[in-house]
């Protein structure tokens, strides 16, 4: 994980979490800015995750699949088809348990990336690191 | 009607000596008409030991058509309780895997500020072995409400069965237990999801290791077989020499949760997913206990395409 270690000079990436549950955006958020190379920005909703996104153009978003009122695939399409947020890349964080059952949808509008729930920290950092390179 | 299955009951347990009696009667009143007609007396009792041998033979097959019927009717009370679980299981999973991600995520932060506090740390290991555990249940779980798509291909069982067996060598080591295997030599081969029946094997071996507390005997005996249909099937018996199970629990051990054992990662589920493989295959599992004295698991799988 080098690509992770606190560096003077390096630039943080900013990531973006848009995921219902508040104490998992603000766990994840400790455990990601505690390494010292993330800033990251929560969003409890959709609608408030999409405006972030154009607004702070992070360099990755973290989206829950299932949400209440904007679903994780309505926000990833949106994101898609905005010229100003469309290279960003997304991990679907999500509480579906396989690949398989998460639909051809989600695949098509957040790449391959997922990870599910439960996750480990490194794992996800694992998985960012992947993403952003 | 209850009296009526009563009478039912009463008949197929006293048949013999209601038909006795009755040849007996019926013997008398002919025997006693047809006084010095030996030609007569000989025909009557070829009659009645035909009428007698009839009868039994009906009371015998509709005891028997009965039971299937019994047991017909305890498979689809299983089915329709792992479908009605597998509903609920699929609802509950996306609700409780949240608050586990949480945790997960503030022991992850705990750790990394306790990082000098031992017991402290050995507090939060505790609970993340504990999430796993549950994360490990809600798995479970899942894979009745999945519509697992199994990946067929013509195998032969005998090497599933090794590897299977493979994965919990360490266990029989340790528990001193002989594994006895025999083989049939020109077996057919099975259609099936390879990774599926591994896991069953090593469900119904690890089921079976446990019950050896003190060592014993693991047998694995495969051979071939024919159904009611003619249909060809390959038997696999998985025995051991372990505590048994008593008559009043063997009926549930496929339930969900149903569990003989005490130990702290024992879900109860794995019978009860075995099975839900097994049926998938479009094959039987049964159970045959003596306490004290071990168990016997038979699995007939088909040998066609499924």
């Amino acid at each position: 994980m080098d690509f992770f270690k606190s560096k003077p000079g390096v630039t943080k990436k900013t990531i973006l979490i848009i995921d219902d549950e508040e104490d998992f955006c603000h766990f994840v958020k400790l455990n990601l800015e505690q390494t010292g190379n993330f800033e990251v920005l929560t969003a409890v909703n959709g609608a408030d995750g999409i405006s972030m996104a154009k607004r702070y153009q992070p360099d990755l978003v973290l989206l829950d699949i299932i949400m209440p009122i904007m679903t994780g695939t309505q926000v990833a399409e949106s994101l898609r088809n905005d010229k100003a947020t469309k290279d960003i890349p997304i991990i679907f964080v999500t509480a579906i348990v396989k690949r398989g059952e998460v639909g051809a949808r989600d695949y098509q509008f957040g790449g391959n990336y997922f990870v599910f729930k439960p996750v480990k920290l490194d794992e996800l950092i694992k998985e960012i690191g992947a993403k952003i390179n | 009607m209850r009296r009526k299955n009563r009478f039912r009951l009463n008949f197929e347990k006293n048949g013999l000596i209601m038909i006795a009696v009755m040849m007996v009667a019926i013997y008398w009143v002919f025997d006693y008409l047809s006084a010095g007609h030996y030609l007569t007396r000989t025909m009557i009792v070829v009659l009645v030991i035909v009428y007698g041998v009839f009868t039994q033979t009906l009371i015998n097959s509709r005891k028997a058509a009965l039971d299937e019927k019994d047991r017909v009717h305890q498979r689809l009370i299983q089915s329709e309780k792992l479908a009605a679980l597998g509903a609920v299981a699929a609802g509950v999973a996306h609700e409780v895997k949240n608050p586990l991600a949480i945790i997960v995520q503030g022991i992850e932060f705990l750790k990394t500020s306790l990082y000098n506090d031992e017991r402290l740390l050995d507090v939060t290991y505790r609970i993340e072995k504990s999430v796993i555990r549950a994360d490990t249940i809600v798995k479970g779980l899942l894979s009745f409400s999945r519509d697992i798509s199994l990946k067929m291909e013509e195998m032969d069982v005998a090497p599933v069965i090794d590897e299977a067996l493979s994965f919990v060598e360490d266990q029989i080591r340790k528990k001193d237990i002989h594994v006895k295997k025999r083989y049939e030599s020109k077996l057919p081969q099975i259609v099936m999801d390879t990774h599926q029946i591994k896991q069953v094997f090593t469900n119904l071996f690890t089921n079976a290791i446990e019950a050896m507390s003190e060592g014993g005997i693991l047998g694995i005996r495969t051979e071939p077989g024919k159904d009611n249909s003619d249909q060809t099937h390959v038997r696999i018996v998985v025995s051991d020499t372990g505590e048994g199970i008593p008559e009043d629990r063997i009926r549930k051990v496929f339930d969900p949760f149903f569990t003989t054992k005490n130990s702290d990662g024992n879900t109860g589920l794995g019978l009860s997913i075995t099975k839900g493989i097994i049926d998938k295959h479009y094959g039987t599992i049964e159970i045959q206990s003596e306490p004290g004295r071990g168990s016997r698991v038979i699995i007939e799988l088909p040998t066609g395409m499924v």
